[in-house]
């Protein structure tokens, strides 16, 4: 058996809150984060809301960010950071505590924030776009646009905060992508490239481009209210959640010679592709089986020690009957006994970022021995027909859980969290 | 950190000099660059530039079938043109299941075109209006227009095309991002999680919004023109590849971040170099050719001069540089500076060393070491300053 990495520190932002207990607290009590969007005039938009952090809680954020750090143009930045600056201070670290090689930054990111303004501003009704005059106008690109926000910023400005020198990565594998940030700090750690990685993802889509890109696609819902219902026989999509989850990953050894607390122990990963289509999960879900078992193997654990499956659960009409029937061709007879539900219902789809807040509710669930609900889940597809702790927050052993996170694209990840020894 | 050699089974590479590896090599040799004033309109308002672009690829060439190729553009076709010739050149052992096979990338971001998203606000004179987008602009956008943005759908494409269904990531963007891809695909297969792994690195397509971007992130203009390119390369456990099949071996590899209290991005080259030297096993006397960055930018040139300087002292290995000939690939340009690295130790006589290194590098008169390379150091300097050292080598 894999003992694993220790988990001691968590942070993040989510349409919950931006400290991990309220967003833990409210995840449990079953409450949404989701509502009518306010950071732009959403009116036409024909989707009713999303996850979307408070402009009360981006302020606070702003405010409680380094002056160097608080003018950030783009959210998913300004997330990474606060969450980031929660989980070195929850590790009881402080910036330039561990200024050293042996100290990295993975981070996974999703698609650039192109802003319509980028377009219209040097859209030419006759001819286009006007290229030449844009080259000499830079400047008025939008300081929350792709322009000015490589995806490698947040990986960049987290290291140069908290003065880590040591192996880095921005993943950007889609819905899979904070996952894999994760599971490849956990491998730096394994392979002595380095003790201790602050590593999550961070992304927002909750922009006029980005959403329409979701509408675009067929992938979001359009359902009157604002909700998800992951695993309900009317779930219509998925809601378009923002955010950020960053960890502090160490090894045990430098751990315990600090004299720090693990929440938890990551103890597999797994990757997969499901070399299918860009735009449809494979139909028996053979990548997402593989990254299930693969993280099993990893972690040398049985279907049996787990008892926990923090599902993907988008609440689109593909993938929640794929990735259930995923869970029983790896669990078999166990897939029975086990819980399993969705973060999303509650904060959305946070796309890039998604397996970030998913991965820390999965340690807490571990370390506290409590899981929170699927909300909105009132009427069970047939064809889900796992138990999704619908109607509250379930006490119950969780010596081990899984976290899943598929991508548009087939690219999948699983993380295995057990108890620390 | 004690790294495992892994060996390397195959090569594919696309550059302004054509598709393969021989086209690249013989232009290196020549001394001949590929990189001219690029009088694209689209880039008329910015400074001139040089660039070293790639010829177009036929998606037919590249199996791409007509609906895949539909939210396919240059980036991805570049891509899939190296996988392509790997596949081709070095055929990879068919019993491998598809499970075992990796597939890592570091991957330059996809950039818009120009055009795109006007006609959805074509009619707001300049102003952003929210309620004719949502009820009427957004039907001028292409439904699979998303798509064609994310580096990670060319990358699931490539993985559709080839059957590739193991451990994975895409990373961005920059030469960091690919540095990183070659260490978790060694590390794949290291780790024993994969029979095969795969690693790509692929530039951006140059255009006025790769240039926006890339100027307002302050990594250009700066010396040195821009090149388009792709190179795709094959680890395999050791067991399943024959001596013949073999065309090197990747020994070690360190990443470091440059940061001012640590003493700067010479430091942080000084130690990415001992780093990937340490992790192979290897002294500097062990180092017979030293394929250096070499952006010609003067700062990131001068600290990379000083590392060397430091690092290996009176010992003067065979030095080569890329950028001069095929400008620089960005994300793509790590997998170039490897498969070069090793074209030079599989032929044994690496072209003259870059002329601007100033002393640095053993030369015609000769130097220290041996008279055949058997190791190669390649460094790399990425956006934000993360430095990166590979070392690969003809044995294990």
């Amino acid at each position: 058996m894999s003992a694993g990495v220790f988990i001691t520190g968590l942070g993040m932002v989510t349409s919950l809150g931006a400290d991990v207990e309220t967003c833990w607290r409210r995840a449990l009590a079953g409450e949404s984060g989701l509502s009518p969007i306010t950071s732009f005039d959403a009116k036409a938009l024909p989707v009713a809301g999303a996850g979307e952090v408070s402009e009360e809680t981006l302020r606070a954020i702003r405010e409680r960010l380094p002056e160097e750090y608080a003018g950030e143009g783009e959210r998913r930045v300004l997330f990474a950071l606060d969450a980031a600056q929660n989980a070195m201070t929850d590790a009881g670290m402080r910036p330039g505590d561990y200024t050293s090689e042996r100290a990295g930054v993975v981070m996974g990111t999703g698609l650039s924030s192109y802003r319509l303004e980028d377009f219209a501003a040097w859209a030419d009704p006759e001819n286009g776009f006007d290229a030449a005059r844009f080259a000499r106008e830079l400047e008025m690109t939008q300081a929350s646009g792709y322009f000015n926000n490589p995806p490698e910023r947040a990986t960049s400005l987290m290291a140069e905060w908290f003065e880590l020198a040591g192996p880095t990565g921005t993943i950007t594998s889609a819905c899979a992508a904070a996952g894999q940030a994760i599971g490849l700090g956990m491998r730096m750690i394994r392979r002595g490239e380095a003790d201790v990685v602050l590593c999550g993802g961070a992304d927002s889509m909750i922009h006029p481009v980005g959403m329409a890109i979701f509408l675009l696609l067929g992938a979001a819902s359009k359902s009157k209210d604002p909700i998800c219902r992951p695993f309900d026989r009317r779930r219509s999509g998925l809601a378009v959640g923002e955010g950020a989850g960053v960890v502090v990953l160490e090894s045990q050894d430098h751990a315990r010679a600090r004299g720090a607390a693990p929440y938890a122990a990551l103890s597999g990963y797994s990757a997969s592709m499901d070399a299918h289509q860009v735009t449809a999960p494979h139909p028996a879900g053979r990548g997402a089986v593989r990254s299930m078992s693969g993280a099993m193997e990893d972690a040398g654990l049985a279907p049996d020690d787990v008892a926990y499956v923090n599902a993907h659960g988008t609440g689109t009409k593909l993938n929640d009957p794929v990735e259930t029937r995923a869970i029983r061709e790896v669990f078999g007879a166990r897939a029975d006994s086990l819980a399993v539900s969705s973060s999303k219902s509650m904060i959305g789809h946070l796309i890039a970022a998604c397996g970030a807040p998913e991965f820390i509710f999965t340690a807490l669930s571990v370390a506290r021995d409590i899981v929170h609900p699927t909300t909105c889940l009132e009427n069970p597809d047939p064809k889900c027909d796992l138990d999704y702790v619908a109607g509250g927050a379930r006490e119950m052993p969780v010596p081990a859980a899984i976290t899943n996170s598929f991508g548009f694209g087939g690219q999948n990840a699983t993380l295995l969290v057990r108890k620390a020894a | 950190m004690n790294f495992s050699p892994i060996p390397i089974t195959g090569v594919g590479l696309v550059t302004a000099a054509g598709r393969g590896v021989e086209p690249a090599w013989k232009a290196l040799c020549a001394g001949r660059s590929l990189l001219a004033l690029d009088a694209d309109p689209e880039l008329s308002g910015f400074p001139p530039i040089e660039t070293a672009r790639c010829a177009r690829i036929d998606p037919k060439s590249i199996g791409a079938d007509r609906r895949a190729a539909r939210i396919m553009g240059h980036h991805t076709h570049m891509l899939l043109a190296a996988i392509h010739d790997v596949a081709a050149e070095a055929p990879a052992a068919p019993a491998v299941e598809e499970e075992e096979i990796a597939f890592f990338a570091g991957m330059d971001s996809v950039d818009p075109g120009k055009d795109d998203l006007v006609g959805a606000v074509r009619e707001s004179d300049g102003r952003v209006d929210l309620g004719h987008f949502f009820s009427e602009g957004m039907d001028a956008i292409p439904p699979l227009w998303p798509l064609g943005l994310l580096n990670a759908i060319g990358f699931s494409q490539a993985a559709i095309q080839q059957g590739w269904r193991g451990e994975n990531a895409v990373f961005s963007a920059g030469p960091e991002a690919t540095a990183r891809a070659v260490c978790e695909a060694a590390d794949s297969v290291g780790a024993g999680k994969a029979k095969h792994a795969l690693c790509a690195g692929v530039s951006g397509v140059i255009s006025a919004r790769m240039l926006a971007r890339a100027q307002r992130g302050g990594i250009w203009p700066r010396a040195g023109g821009l090149g388009e390119g792709a190179g795709v390369i094959r680890f395999e456990e050791p067991g399943d590849a024959g001596p013949s099949d073999v065309l090197g071996w990747l020994k070690g590899h360190c990443s470091v971040r440059a940061l001012e209290k640590r003493g700067g991005l010479a430091r942080a080259v000084q130690e990415s170099a001992r780093g990937a030297l340490t992790s192979a096993g290897l002294e500097p006397d062990d180092v017979d050719l030293l394929v250096i960055h070499g952006e010609g930018e003067p700062g990131a040139d001068g600290a990379e001069a000083e590392a060397v300087s430091a690092v290996f002292g009176d010992h003067k290995p065979w030095g080569l540089a890329t950028k001069g000939v095929f400008g620089h690939l960005w994300g793509g340009s790590p997998a170039l500076d490897l498969i070069m690295a090793m074209k030079a130790l599989a032929e044994g006589a690496p072209p003259a060393p870059p002329a601007a290194a100033g002393g640095l590098f053993r030369d015609a008169a000769g130097g220290s070491g041996r008279d055949e390379p058997e190791n190669a150091l390649v460094l790399l300097q990425g956006f934000d300053g993360v430095c990166s050292g590979l070392v690969v080598g003809k044995q294990a």
